[in-house]
């Protein structure tokens, strides 16, 4: 009887594992850590972003914390390198910070931005909002 | 009438002849073997004519977002690379072994194999796929711990692999 209830107990616990087995929270304990430089990279490359493209915006939406993070660690306040300059870039272009490659906001809306590297900013309704550090 | 009995008798000698392979164990039941291509072929038919029917009526939500490529490439990472593999990866110990072959999601060729499917097509099919699972594939039916949402978005994600980097891929997959 007592082996029954011991069997019973350990095949309850185990189904209660198995049903939690497939909850994002389980996964996140084994997942690998993000590594943004690929992305930090093609930014700091000034390859072209296409805004409409969801890849991009899941990069960029991904990699924003972590970038933020860097900066922090790194001592630096992104608006006080790029002499604090916010624009509107509806025109698709954005030249104002070339020299320093390092723009941090602006109105990108029409879905172009040549810049350099590029942290927040209005640039469609899918990520409005979601990583400006400076407004539109 | 004598035509119809020499048929029936035909036929009944078949089913006797199935049975007799079926029980004598004879059919080579290890996945390090193959069917032969009649099986196969069989089983290929019967199997893709059961999703497109299963799958017609599916109506398939907006693929585009951001938010469900984030989603859905966590748990594709999780559940379905091992198998289906991921960019730059060829193999793994799991397609190597595993009979009928997991097609590579990550390369563009997996989707000529469905050449014939528009768009709509080939996300209901991999809808129902993902949900329902299919018999003795080693594909499991993951709609038993995964809501439809949560499917959609690795099928979002499924149809953008083929075109993403190594580097996009994991930054897209990893989950934190």
């Amino acid at each position: 009887m007592k082996n029954f209830k011991t069997l019973l107990i350990t095949t309850a616990v185990a189904l209660t594992f198995n049903a939690n087995a497939h909850d994002p929270s389980m996964h996140a304990k084994k997942a690998a850590k993000l590594d943004c430089s690929g992305y930090e990279k093609m930014v700091a490359s000034g390859t072209k972003m296409d805004m409409s493209d969801p890849v991009m915006l899941a990069m960029m939406k991904k990699c924003k914390n972590k970038t933020a993070e860097h900066d922090n660690a790194d001592g630096h306040h992104d608006t006080e390198k790029a002499g604090g300059k916010c624009g509107d870039m509806s025109d698709g272009h954005h030249d104002a910070d070339a020299k320093t490659g390092d723009s941090k906001c602006g109105n990108m809306s029409d879905g172009h931005h040549d810049k350099k590297e590029m942290k927040c900013g209005n640039m469609d309704s899918s990520t409005k909002g979601s990583d400006s550090k400076c407004g539109n | 009438m004598k035509t119809i009995k020499i048929l029936m008798l035909l036929g009944i000698l078949g089913i006797i002849v199935a049975a007799g392979v079926i029980y004598s164990g004879v059919y080579p039941i290890g996945a390090d073997v193959p069917h032969n291509k009649f099986t196969y072929w069989i089983l290929a038919q019967a199997r893709e004519r059961s999703i497109s029917r299963a799958s017609a009526d599916i109506s398939v939500p907006d693929l585009s977002s951001a938010d469900m490529l984030l989603s859905g490439g966590a748990d594709y990472n999780d559940m379905c690379s091992s198998c289906h593999l991921k960019p730059g990866q060829n193999e793994s110990d799991m397609t190597i072994g595993l009979y009928p072959k997991s097609p590579n999601l990550s390369l563009a060729e997996h989707e000529e194999e469905h050449g014939d499917d528009d768009e709509t097509t080939e996300a209901q099919k991999m809808f129902w796929t993902i949900k329902h699972g299919i018999k003795a594939s080693g594909m499991p039916a993951w709609g038993k711990t995964h809501d439809d949402d949560r499917i959609w978005a690795m099928v979002a994600f499924i149809k953008k692999l083929p075109e993403l980097t190594e580097d996009q891929y994991q930054i897209l997959t990893t989950r934190n």
